[in-house]
C-alpha cells in the first residue's frame, strides 16, 4: 500500500507573530505575550523570534524576561483574534484536503495521500503553496513538517526553526529523526526523559531499538507506544472534523477549570471561596454539555516552593451539583494539608472526569433523599438560566463573596480555550 | 515608490453595491477630509495581508482615475494603506 503523506503544520510563534502581523511597529523588535502581573498572570506564553534569541523562555514570569531584554515589548493576550486566525488557517487548509485535524489552536495534521494527484502529486509542492498562501493571505508564517505517521511529521515541524518545511521519509528517518534529543518525541515529557536518560537513553533512535523488558518495567503500555511512535509505527488516522466546528467540539474526556489565586490563600475561608468559583464554572459546563461527573480531582500548587500535587475522590453516584463537587474538593483539600499561613496555596484547579451522559440512568440511593436531590439539581439549572439571560455575575454565592479579590471574577466566561490531548 | 516614507492604517467609508449573490463590490471612498474619490475599476479581489500596515481580508485591487491601490475589507471595516509624506 502507498505510504500516507500528512503534514504537521504549526505556526510560528503564533500568539506573538499575530500581534506583530497586526502592528507592524511591532515587527523585529523583541515582543512577548504575556498575562497580567498585577492579577499575578504575568508569566511568557508566547515570544517572537527576536524575544527568543534573547533567552526568553515561555512560561518564565514577566519580571524576569524583562531584566533578559530591558526594551521588551509586552502585549496582553487576545483569544478572540487568535481564534479567528486560526480558523482562517485551517480553512485554507480545508481547500488540499478534508482531513484536518487541529492540535491546539496553531496546530494541525493534515493528510493529503487522497487528493495529492489533484495537485501535482508533489508533496513539497504542496507544502509550498500551503505556507506560500499563509504568508501571503494572513501574514504569518508556518513550519511544515511532513511524513508518512503524525508522530514524525510532527518532529519534523517541531525541528523546524520556522518559516520551512522538512520532510521526514522512510528513506532518511534513520538519520534525521534518529539522533534527535529522546524528549523531541511526543509523549516524552521531562519525567519520561529522566527516566530514560538514567538508564542511558538520550535519542529517538535509543528508543526504537528499547527491549520489551526495559520498556515494559519501566514505563508500562505507555512504553511500547513510545517504541512505536519512535519507528514510525503510529498507525492513528488523521480524524476528519467539521469545519465548521471549533477544534474543541469533540468527545469530551474531562471538565475542569485552575486559576492562580490574585493573592496566596492562607485561610479555609479563602480556599473555599476560590473552590466554590471553579466548581461553579466546572458544574455549570458540566451541566452545558450534558454530562454528569464520577471523580472529582483537585490540584494545589503550593506559594512556598511553587511545587504541586493533585488528589482525587470518585464519588458513589454521578453528579452534576455545584455544591457537591465543591464539598467534594473542599474535603479533599483539607484531608490533604492544613489551611494555615505556613501552607499557603498559589494556584488550584478543580477538575471532573470519569463523565456519563445525562441521558444514563441514575441508580439512587435506596435510603438517601431523593426528592431534596432533585430539587437541588432543579436549583443549579434555575440559576444556570438566570446567568444565561443576564451573564454569570448576576447571581453569585455567599462563599464566594467573602474574598474581595476574587469576587469579580468570571471564570466560566474566560474560559475559551481548551487543551487537548494527542490520545483520544 | 518615491517620496513615500510611511504608511499607516486608515479606515474609511466605502460605499459599496452588494450582489444578490452576495457579492460586494465598492463603488466609492469617502476619505475623511470629505473628498469622494469614485472607484472606476475593480482590478482583482484577493484575500491577502497587508504587510505595510498590518491586517488581512479581502484585498481590492482598485483603480481610482489613473492611480491603481489596494482597498481592505476587514470584515466588517475597510480600510487603505494611507501613505504619510
Amino acid at each position: 500500500m502507498r505510504d500516507r503523506v500528512i503534514m504537521h503544520i504549526d505556526m510560528n510563534a503564533f500568539y506573538a507573530s499575530v500581534a506583530q502581523h497586526l502592528n507592524p511597529s511591532l515587527r523585529g523588535r523583541p515582543v512577548v505575550v504575556s498575562g497580567d502581573p498585577k492579577k499575578r498572570n504575568g508569566i511568557i506564553l508566547a515570544k517572537s523570534r527576536e524575544a527568543k534569541a534573547a533567552g526568553i523562555t515561555t512560561a518564565e514570569p514577566l519580571w524576569q524576561a524583562q531584566q533578559k531584554c530591558p526594551d521588551l515589548r509586552v502585549v496582553m493576550p487576545d483569544y478572540a483574534t487568535y481564534k479567528r486566525y486560526s480558523k482562517l488557517a485551517r480553512l485554507i487548509y480545508y481547500d488540499y484536503t478534508n482531513q484536518v485535524e487541529p492540535f491546539g489552536l496553531d496546530e494541525s495534521w493534515i493528510d493529503v495521500t487522497g487528493s495529492l494527484a489533484l495537485f501535482g502529486n508533489d508533496p513539497y509542492l504542496v507544502a509550498q503553496e500551503i505556507s506560500e498562501r499563509i504568508k501571503s493571505e494572513l501574514g504569518l508564517t508556518v513550519s511544515i513538517g511532513m511524513s508518512w505517521n503524525k508522530v514524525f511529521a510532527k518532529l519534523g515541524s517541531d525541528t523546524d526553526p520556522g518559516d520551512g518545511i522538512i520532510q521526514i521519509t522512510r528513506g532518511n528517518y534513520q538519520h534525521s529523526a534518529w539522533p534527535l534529543d529522546a524528549g523531541d518525541l511526543m509523549y516524552v515529557g521531562p519525567s519520561t526523559r529522566r527516566k530514560l536518560h538514567s538508564s542511558g537513553y538520550e535519542t529517538i533512535g535509543d528508543i526504537a531499538g528499547a527491549s520489551d523488558y526495559f520498556l515494559q518495567k519501566h514505563f508500562g503500555k505507555i512504553g511500547f507506544m513510545l517504541r512505536e511512535f519512535a519507528q514510525g509505527k503510529d498507525n492513528s488516522p488523521v480524524r476528519i472534523m467539521d469545519p465548521a466546528k471549533a477544534d474543541v467540539d469533540y468527545d469530551i474526556k474531562g471538565i475542569g477549570n485552575g486559576l492562580t489565586a490574585p493573592h496566596d490563600l492562607c485561610s479555609p475561608s479563602e480556599v473555599k471561596a476560590l473552590i466554590w468559583l471553579l466548581s461553579e464554572s466546572v458544574a455549570q459546563r458540566l451541566r452545558e454539555s450534558y454530562l454528569r461527573c464520577k471523580t472529582i480531582c483537585v490540584g494545589v500548587r503550593r506559594a512556598s516552593d511553587l511545587s504541586g500535587y493533585s488528589r482525587q475522590t470518585t464519588l458513589r453516584q454521578p453528579t452534576c451539583l455545584t455544591a457537591d463537587i465543591a464539598n467534594a474538593a473542599f474535603d479533599l483539600l483539607r484531608a490533604n494539608q492544613p489551611l494555615d499561613d505556613e501552607h499557603a496555596i498559589r494556584a488550584l484547579h478543580v477538575r471532573t472526569t470519569n463523565l456519563v451522559n445525562m441521558d444514563q440512568f441514575v441508580q439512587y440511593d435506596l435510603f438517601g433523599d431523593t426528592e431534596a436531590l432533585l430539587k437541588r439539581e432543579k436549583l443549579d439549572y434555575c440559576i444556570d438560566a438566570l446567568r444565561d439571560r443576564f451573564g454569570n455575575g448576576c447571581i453569585r454565592r455567599v462563599v464566594e463573596m467573602t474574598d474581595k479579590t476574587m469576587a469579580d471574577l468570571d471564570i466560566k466566561r474566560d474560559n475559551t480555550v481548551h487543551p487537548i490531548g494527542y490520545l483520544r | 515608490m518615491k517620496g513615500i516614507s510611511e504608511r499607516i492604517k486608515r479606515y474609511v467609508s466605502v460605499t459599496a453595491r452588494m450582489d444578490e449573490d452576495g457579492r460586494v463590490r465598492p463603488l466609492s471612498i469617502q476619505w475623511y477630509d470629505g473628498t469622494t474619490y469614485p472607484v472606476d475599476e475593480v482590478i482583482s479581489i484577493r484575500r491577502a495581508a497587508s504587510r505595510r500596515v498590518g491586517g488581512d481580508g479581502l484585498c481590492y485591487t482598485i483603480r481610482i482615475g489613473e492611480r491603481t491601490t489596494y482597498l481592505y475589507f476587514e470584515d466588517p471595516k475597510w480600510f487603505v494603506e494611507e501613505v504619510v509624506a
